[in-house]
């Protein structure tokens, strides 16, 4: 919000740079908003044991932890305008599915505790910041200005009877004549510590907000993994990607052109009068460089299907008109994810038909997908006769859906199977629809 | 091919792969076709064929595709274009994978002069040389896997389960753009039994019975197109 702060003025200028006074400012917003925090901390930890007698009472009191967060959203809003200290967001909540799992992530919502912690806290520093703060300035501007005001002071008297005209500060003790210049001369001194005070205090909110607002040392430390496994996703897409296209462009296209060249060569030796032998030998060459393309093709399939290119929907309908069962692909045909995550679902797919092939003595299979939510769904339906179990991969009889999991859960996708026997055998899949960084 | 001296075929060959380009051109030369513009893309092809004289416009072009820039539909998109902006060019697409909802889309129209095969048949060079003159006649070509893919994504329609089989390998012979002749010469049987074929399939489809033989294509495809 604010740039950089600028470099503080020497002592003897500070208290006329802004930076105190902002800072004095901040103190005053804390004052302010630190009973509504501490009210709201109260109310919590009160309510949460009294209402859990009801279900939706725990749901309040999951809610009061959970919008503790956005005190510390204000929190940070208020420390990064008036001390110019960022302080990074934690990561946000996420609602599971499920309602009481839903319950029990709001109840131990970490940031929304410790947020509540930050109300504390704050209740506790701001009861002693302004008070402590607000007395060095006011005296420091008092005395300064004494030797002006004093004069209207009333006149009192001692108890020795001398008359006198200014303040007693203790029995005896009156500041009048040269005292006027001690005075002067301690409020100055206080209005030199005042920026001090504010600087001490508002570091310590400063920390105080980087430690229990600010997304914990395993926060960080998660979100860099799942930011780098991201990248390394991406990036093996991305060669993969690569490689079919060289293939396609390059080794492709060469043999597409020499099948054709031997084709016409095959069609001048049919020709009568031409060597049999040479006939037969073009003939196999023909023959066996049209088996290696399909060989290749199906290579390069493996590798990343070219129609993928052209969107996930698309290709999964080319994957299902190539299918042994019917299948039915019901999309909204611009629905679109990223590319990696395009590829892990088709791979997904493909791998769930073919067990529905090899294994459900199925009729027909469906497959729907659904974008919502920053989320992909594939839903994989088929009409046979079930029992399907997640084996580990290679194991003998085992359907590869641990390894499908394996994938999956490299971009934090998830698969759900219902397949009771004698069917029918629905799969579920949800992954984002980005493999974003910033989680 | 018995005629001759009938004036070459005039051909336009879009193909991003310079070597399989080349070996086009060269084949489709060496077959007597006049091969009036080669491009990488199908803007460049586009270019071309309008600094074309209309005395040397191509009655077909022979497209790839999957082209640059993107490397998804180029092709099937300068197809359209073409169609829209010139009608009277035949257009054979050419892929390296069957995708029924691009058939779909290039038959969704008028489906003259429109091809789609597979990159693999051009190394059946009589046939692929065959299928360009067809284009340029005017006729319909579909490539056999195309067909089959088709057949699979409308399996669930009721009317092609009532179909029987022998109803069937006619009924892709037909989309194929064959003639009752050829599908009984095919498939070896009389001309008045395939057109018994003929009647039932239209029957069980509920298509109109007196569509000819371009018009009995575009029944059969809209019929059985994804989405249609």
């Amino acid at each position: 919000m604010t740039g950089p702060r600028t470099a503080p003025a020497p002592f003897w200028r500070a208290p006329l740079s802004a930076r105190p006074w902002q800072e004095q400012g901040y103190l005053v917003a804390q004052l302010v908003t630190a009973p509504l925090g501490f009210a709201w901390f109260v109310l919590t930890v009160a309510l949460i044991p009294s209402l859990a007698i009801t279900v939706v009472g725990l749901f309040v009191g999951g809610g009061l932890v959970v919008g503790a967060r956005w005190w510390g959203t204000m929190q940070r809003w208020l420390a990064s305008r008036m001390l110019g200290r960022e302080v990074p967001a934690p990561p946000p909540w996420r609602r599971p599915r499920g309602s009481f799992r839903t319950l029990g992530s709001m109840l131990g919502d970490v940031t929304g505790w410790r947020a509540l912690g930050f109300m504390v806290a704050q209740f506790v520093l701001a009861l002693i910041a302004f008070p402590v703060s607000i007395t060095v300035l006011a005296v420091g501007l008092g005395g300064v200005t004494y030797w002006y005001w004093g004069q209207w002071l009333p006149a009192e008297q001692d108890a020795d009877g001398v008359w006198h005209r200014g303040s007693q500060i203790l029995p005896g003790v009156w500041i009048e004549g040269v005292g006027n210049l001690i005075a002067v001369a301690a409020g100055l001194a206080l209005l030199l510590l005042w920026p001090l005070v504010t600087g001490a205090f508002a570091r310590l909110f400063g920390v105080l907000a980087a430690d229990l607002l600010g997304p914990t040392a395993s926060a960080v430390r998660l979100a860099e993994v799942t930011r780098t496994r991201s990248q390394a996703v991406q990036d093996a897409d991305g060669r993969l990607r690569q490689i079919e296209r060289d293939l396609h462009d390059g080794t492709q296209a060469r043999l597409v052109a020499i099948s054709m060249q031997l084709g016409e060569a095959r069609d001048a030796l049919a020709a009568p009068g031409a060597d049999p032998q040479a006939l037969e030998l073009v003939t196999q060459a023909h023959d066996s460089t049209k088996e290696a393309m399909v060989e290749l093709r199906e290579i390069s399939r493996g590798i990343r299907p070219a129609s993928l290119d052209a969107g996930l929907v698309l290709a999964l309908e080319t994957l299902a008109a190539r299918g042994t069962v019917p299948v039915t692909v019901d999309a909204d045909p611009d629905l679109h994810a990223s590319p990696e995550i395009e590829a892990i679902a088709y791979y997904c797919v493909a791998e769930l038909l073919t067990n529905v092939a090899k294994h459900a003595q199925a009729s027909g299979a469906y497959v729907t997908l659904a974008a919502d939510d920053g989320m992909l769904r594939i839903r994989v339906r088929d009409d046979g006769v079930g029992g399907s179990a997640v084996t580990s991969p290679g194991h003998e009889g085992g359907t590869g859906l641990a390894g499908l999991r394996q994938r999956l859960a490299a971009v934090d996708g998830v698969l759900g199977i219902d397949s009771p026997a004698g069917g029918p055998t629905v799969v579920d899949v949800t992954l984002p629809l980005t493999v974003d960084t910033e989680r | 091919m018995t005629e001759p001296i009938a004036a070459p075929v005039r051909v336009a060959v879009a193909e991003d792969s310079v070597i399989l380009r080349d070996g086009l051109v060269s084949l489709l030369t060496r077959r007597g076709f006049a091969v009036v513009a080669a491009a990488g893309d199908g803007e460049s092809l586009l270019a071309a064929l309008r600094a074309l004289p209309e005395s040397e416009a191509p009655q077909v072009a022979v497209l790839d595709v999957r082209m640059p820039p993107s490397h998804t539909d180029e092709g099937l998109r300068t197809a359209l274009r073409l169609r829209e902006e010139r009608p009277e060019i035949g257009v054979l697409l050419f892929s390296q994978y069957v995708e029924t909802r691009f058939a779909a889309r290039l038959f969704g129209g008028d489906a003259r002069g429109m091809g789609y095969l597979l990159k693999d048949r051009v190394s059946e060079v009589n046939d692929f040389v065959d299928a360009i003159g067809r284009v340029a006649h005017g006729q319909t070509v579909l490539d056999p896997e195309v067909v089959t893919q088709l057949f699979g994504a409308a399996s669930s329609d009721a009317g092609l389960a009532r179909l029987t089989p022998r109803e069937r390998e006619v009924l892709t012979l037909m989309a194929q753009g064959r003639s009752n002749g050829a599908i009984a010469a095919e498939l070896v049987l009389s001309a008045g039994a395939v057109e018994k074929h003929v009647s039932s399939i239209f029957a069980k489809l509920s298509l109109p019975p007196d569509a000819g033989s371009h018009r009995r294509v575009l029944a059969v495809l809209r019929h059985l197109a994804p989405g249609s």
